[in-house]
Parts: C-alpha cells; structure tokens; sequence
C-alpha cells in the first residue's frame, strides 16, 4: 500500500503538466511576436496551421511511412541483435571480450562521422537503417548484459538444484529479472534512433524522408516547414517509445500470469 | 541408498569450515544436523546439493540422486504467484495435471495458504512466502530433501502445522535438515546429529 501511494506521488513529480505546456507555449507566442520575423521565429500558431496544410497532403504521409518504416527497422533490428548477443556474451566469455572493443568503438565515434561513412557503403534510402541500428546496438547490448550479469544467484542456484531446464530458467528467471534493463535501454534508444536516423536522412537526403523535407526547410530558409517537421519528429518518436513500452509491460504482465 | 561423507575438509580463505567430517545419513530417515553457527551446516547442504565443491573428502550416494531444497533464504520468484512458484520445479507436465493441481489445492490448504494460489509472491509475509518456499520444495520431483532451517520465520502454531505435514509428505524418504532448535527435531521425528 505504501508503495502504491509512492509511486503515484512519484508519477505525478515527473509528469508533464498542462498549465506547464500552455505557459511555454505563451512564451514562444509572446517572443515570437516580439521579434515580428517569421524567418526566425516562428510562432506557434503559425506551425499549428502549416502543420494541417502537410496533414492533407500525401506526400506528408509518405515521408513519415518512409522514415518509420527505416528507422523503426533500425532499432528492431538492434533490440534482437543486442539479445542475441547479450546473450551469447554472458555465456561465452571469447564472444564478449570480442564484443568489448567493437561496441566501445561505436559508442565513442560521432555520428556524423559514422553517416558520412556509411553513406559510401550503403545507399542513401537505407542509411537511417543502419544509423539507427548503431545507435541503438550498444546501448541495448550493454544493458541487458549487465541485467543478465545481476540476475539473482540465489535463483540460478535454485534452478540448478531443482534442474529447471533452460528454456523454463530463461522464461521464469532471466527473463523477469533483464526485463527492467531491456525497458531501461528501450527508453533510452529510442530516443537516440530518432535524433541519429533523422540526421543521417539530412546529411543522405533520401527521397520523400522526413530529413528531406527538414534539408529543404533548410535551403529555403522555411521556418514555419522546419517546425512543423520537428514537431513531427517529436511525436512520432514519442508514439513509437510509449506503444514499444507499452508492448513490452505487455509482455511482463502475460508472463506474471503464467 | 545411504548418503556417506568420508573425512570432508572446506575452507573460505583462512575460515575452515569443515574440518574432516565424517557422518552417514541413513536412507529414508529424517536427520536433523545441529550445531552452533559457523559450524559448516548450510555449507555441508551445498556440497551434497552440488552447489560447493569440498576441498578434500568423499561423498558417496548422491550420485544419479534428484535434490530437493528449502534454502536458508525463500529464493522465490517474485513476479510470479504461488501457484507458479510451486509448479516451476514441479517436472515438465506434471505441473499442468489436474492430479497435481488437486495436489497442490491440498497442499496450500494445509500450510494455510488457501487464498494465495493466484497471488504474487512478493504481496505476501514472510511466513506465507516461507511455507511456499516448503510446499515447492515438497512438490518437486524428488528423492532426496535438504532442509536449511525451514520453519524459521514461522510462530509455533504454524510451524507444527508445518513440521507435520513435511513429516507426512517425507515419509520413507531421505531428509537432510539444519536447525538450531531441538523441538523442531522433534516435530520432524528426526535422527539428531550434532556437527
């Protein structure tokens, strides 16, 4: 009971407030019209109605399809690799010290150098694929090995005893136990796929990619475009985060029912 | 089959632990094992549980055998209900069959755990999570059982309760219990052996 009241007051510490929002939207209004030039600010309002005029439009559509499809792909891809080899690592010691220098390299070098790179191997319609999985790939891999690493020894011990047969050890024992490292990583990558693969489709320009529409907002100096697209961005990473955890708590609930 | 530890050495560092000991536990008896603590009880458990090597001695008769435990901690899962817990170590089908659902409604009646089948184990005290840690123990497919102070934790009233249906679940099999208590020897109608 105790816990429950906690966590509510904890829930409502971080959550985003409404009044909040309308207050930094009244701000931008207010600065916005301070300066009085679209081209440097532009006002919300102005976004809102840009942002309908896309919404009718097929073109919007597929741009969004396109970016999804790829960097969502990106990072699924990454998720299953990353348990794989998390996997593979924490059973097999070659496999993670092999692992070790590789995914250190990934996570030290930028990532516009990496897309700049990239884009001589691969063309540039499945670059965000690739850039999205590199971003996500290391940070997924290293938590879920070192979840799998703090499993309970006491349990393992358990199951040893008692000889619960792997498939069962992994499903009852590491599998509840990695989850909240896996939900932690997800959180974290999900957010990073989006920023990395949308600036990799600004520096490729792949056709009708959301990193087109922001390259050309750019070019043209439309600002009222370059809102209206990041504001998109937001969301969709946003809608993508809260329905990919919302699976995954999912998945947790399922497996508390046995 | 008898259980025979011959001349059994185990150290951590500079600790000894066991030193030379010798005992045999005889085939489906109960045999409690008493002794201060730090004595090497629970690390006796280990070893024959396979979870220690010793660093010098014989164990013979554990061969081919299928362990059992109630550790010294509940070691449950904590995301899943009683009822999964239990049916975890229960083996493959077995677990799923209506005669070892209707065995396990029996069990959880008798350690008065009626209501909890379907409750995650982390909502319940202590004691209830410690009978489950028993009941699982019981259910498991076994033929022989380490006990590692089992009904602490318990208040005298459950704990008979408790003690008298591990008795009547371990009839004609092997036992192997640590405690410090004698009465729960007694309830147990255990061999006594002093370490």
């Amino acid at each position: 009971m105790i816990s429950i009241t906690a966590d509510k007051r904890k829930k409502k510490k971080g959550a985003i407030r409404l009044w909040a929002v309308v207050f930094w939207l009244l701000v931008w209004q207010a600065v916005s019209a301070a300066i009085g030039q679209e081209i440097l600010l532009v006002s919300p309002v102005r976004v809102i109605k840009r942002l309908a005029e896309l919404a009718v439009t097929g073109e919007f559509w597929q741009s969004i399809g396109f970016s999804l499809v790829r960097i969502a792909g990106g990072f699924l891809l990454a998720a299953v690799s990353s348990v794989i080899f998390a996997g593979l690592s924490a059973g097999i010691r070659s496999v993670r010290e092999l692992l070790a220098p590789a995914v250190l390299t990934v996570k030290a070098i930028p990532v516009a150098s990496f897309i700049i790179l990239v884009l001589i191997w691969v063309p540039s319609r499945n670059l965000s694929v690739v850039i999205s999985f590199l971003m996500v790939f290391p940070v997924m891999y290293t938590n879920l090995l070192k979840g799998i690493e703090s499993t309970d020894r006491n349990l393992l011990e358990m199951a040893q005893v008692f000889r619960i047969s792997l498939p069962r050890r992994i499903r009852y024992i590491y599998v509840s136990q990695v989850l909240p490292f896996f939900r932690a990583g997800c959180s974290v990558a999900l957010g990073l796929c989006w920023k990395a693969g949308i600036a990799a489709e600004v520096i490729g320009i792949p056709e009708q990619s959301i990193g087109e529409m922001l390259y050309n907002a750019k070019i043209y100096l439309n600002t009222p475009d370059l809102f209206a697209w990041t504001v998109v961005i937001v969301m969709i990473s946003l809608l993508f985060e809260k329905l990919f955890l919302a699976g995954i708590d999912w998945c947790v609930a399922q497996l508390e029912r046995m | 089959m008898a259980v025979k530890i011959t001349g059994l050495w185990k150290s951590y560092g500079e600790k000894t632990v066991l030193q030379d000991f010798s005992a045999v536990f005889e085939a489906g008896k109960t045999t409690c094992l008493m002794a201060p603590s730090g004595r090497g009880k629970t690390t006796l458990l280990r070893i024959l549980m396979g979870l220690e090597q010793a660093d010098r001695g014989k164990v013979e008769g554990m061969e081919g055998r299928k362990p059992s435990a109630v550790f010294q901690e509940d070691r449950l899962c904590e995301n899943l209900s009683t009822g999964a817990n239990i049916r975890l170590t229960a083996s493959g089908k077995n677990g799923r069959s209506r005669a070892f659902q209707k065995q396990l409604k029996e069990g959880l009646l008798r350690m008065g755990l009626a209501d909890c089948m379907n409750q995650p184990v982390r909502e319940l005290s202590g004691g209830m999570r410690r009978r489950t840690a028993i009941l699982r123990a019981l259910y498991a497919d076994w033929d022989i059982l380490f006990l590692d102070e089992p009904f602490q934790g318990l208040d005298m009233e459950t704990k008979k309760e408790a003690a008298a249906f591990v008795r009547e679940q371990c009839r004609g099999k092997t036992v192997l219990c640590v405690t410090h208590d004698e009465r729960e020897a007694e309830m147990l109608d255990a061999k006594i052996l002093v370490l």
